[in-house]
């Protein structure tokens, strides 16, 4: 078995891949928010964010995975509540909203 | 090592997160057949009420027993994907307690702490550097002790000489000489008082 460290470069453009995953995952929450107008408009804030982060090593990808799970969590909660606003989606924005927050300040 | 990875070592949040997804829909699907059912139910059974002529009485008794077991059905089947979505969100669960842990683990302040050699040595190190500094203040604060002790106190700037004695006993004696008035001048005071009251 062969090991073999991963260039910075590799772990960059593995980060760039998660950043537009998470920014097109926010596109699927946006249909399922069917004719919400409010978390409509969160959601299209969140994902010009996503957009526009800077692809980074380690520290971003992890960030980046944190960001993912909450888009997931996201999605589950807006299935539940069938697109309506709840208290649970409220929260999980903010905490992703946070998160992303949280990764511009440690880059 | 074994080389092969198991379903669960595979099995990614993503799938797990879709598949909730999937059963959330499939539950609210059956949610909202049930009030249908239920609807129909209540439609026929006020219609049966109404109705006088016994075989469409008949009928609609064998209708509402026929709605009252698929919606019978579609509890059993509301039931069982509650169950199963509970535990997908148990699995769900479980991986990220499973990421978290292996992220928590490789942070590299935490590899430090495993090192509890280097972490004895680091906080002997600290303890003596706070030793040090403290035996540093309190050599200071003898030394200021010691300094005001060896201080005599000069006599012609703080001491009494043959002029301030003779001041000191002449306010001494005019105090002496003000409190026996004073104890004389309340005696006669009193009488004219007594005289007054009879």
């Amino acid at each position: 078995m062969c090991f073999k460290k991963k260039k910075v470069a590799v772990k960059v453009q593995e980060d760039r891949t998660l950043i537009e995953a998470n920014s097109k995952a926010v596109e699927a929450l946006v249909i399922l928010a069917k004719d919400n107008q409010e978390i409509i408009g969160d959601l299209r804030d969140l994902q010009e964010k996503l957009k526009y982060l800077i692809p980074g090593d380690t520290i971003a990808t992890d960030c980046d995975k944190k960001i993912k799970n909450k888009i997931g969590d996201l999605k589950i909660a807006l299935t539940k509540s069938d697109g309506e606003t709840s208290k649970k989606a409220a929260e999980i924005l903010t905490e992703i909203k946070l998160a992303i927050a949280d990764r511009n300040a440690k880059l | 090592m074994w080389p092969f990875k198991s379903k669960y070592d595979k099995l990614t949040r993503e799938e797990t997160v879709d598949a909730i997804c999937k059963l959330e829909k499939e539950l609210q699907s059956i949610e909202s057949g049930l009030e249908e059912k239920q609807k129909q139910i209540d439609g026929f059974m006020l219609k049966g009420r109404k109705e006088s002529d016994r075989q469409m009485k008949l009928f609609y008794a064998k209708r509402i027993n026929s709605l009252k077991a698929e919606r019978e059905q579609s509890v059993q089947r509301a039931m069982y994907l509650m169950y199963n979505i509970q535990l997908l969100n148990k699995l769900k669960t479980a991986i990220d307690d499973n990421q978290f842990f292996k992220n928590t683990s490789n942070v590299s302040l935490g590899n430090l702490l495993a090192d509890q050699k280097g972490l004895a040595k680091f906080l002997n190190k600290t303890l003596n550097t706070r030793v040090q500094a403290e035996d540093v203040l309190t050599s200071a604060d003898e030394t200021f002790k010691d300094i005001e002790a060896a201080y005599e106190k000069n006599e012609a700037i703080y001491g009494k000489n043959n002029a301030d004695d003779a001041l000191l006993a002449m306010f001494e004696t005019q105090e002496m000489v003000e409190s026996e008035q004073e104890m004389f001048s309340e005696t006669p005071l009193m009488k004219p008082d007594t005289d007054e009251g009879e």
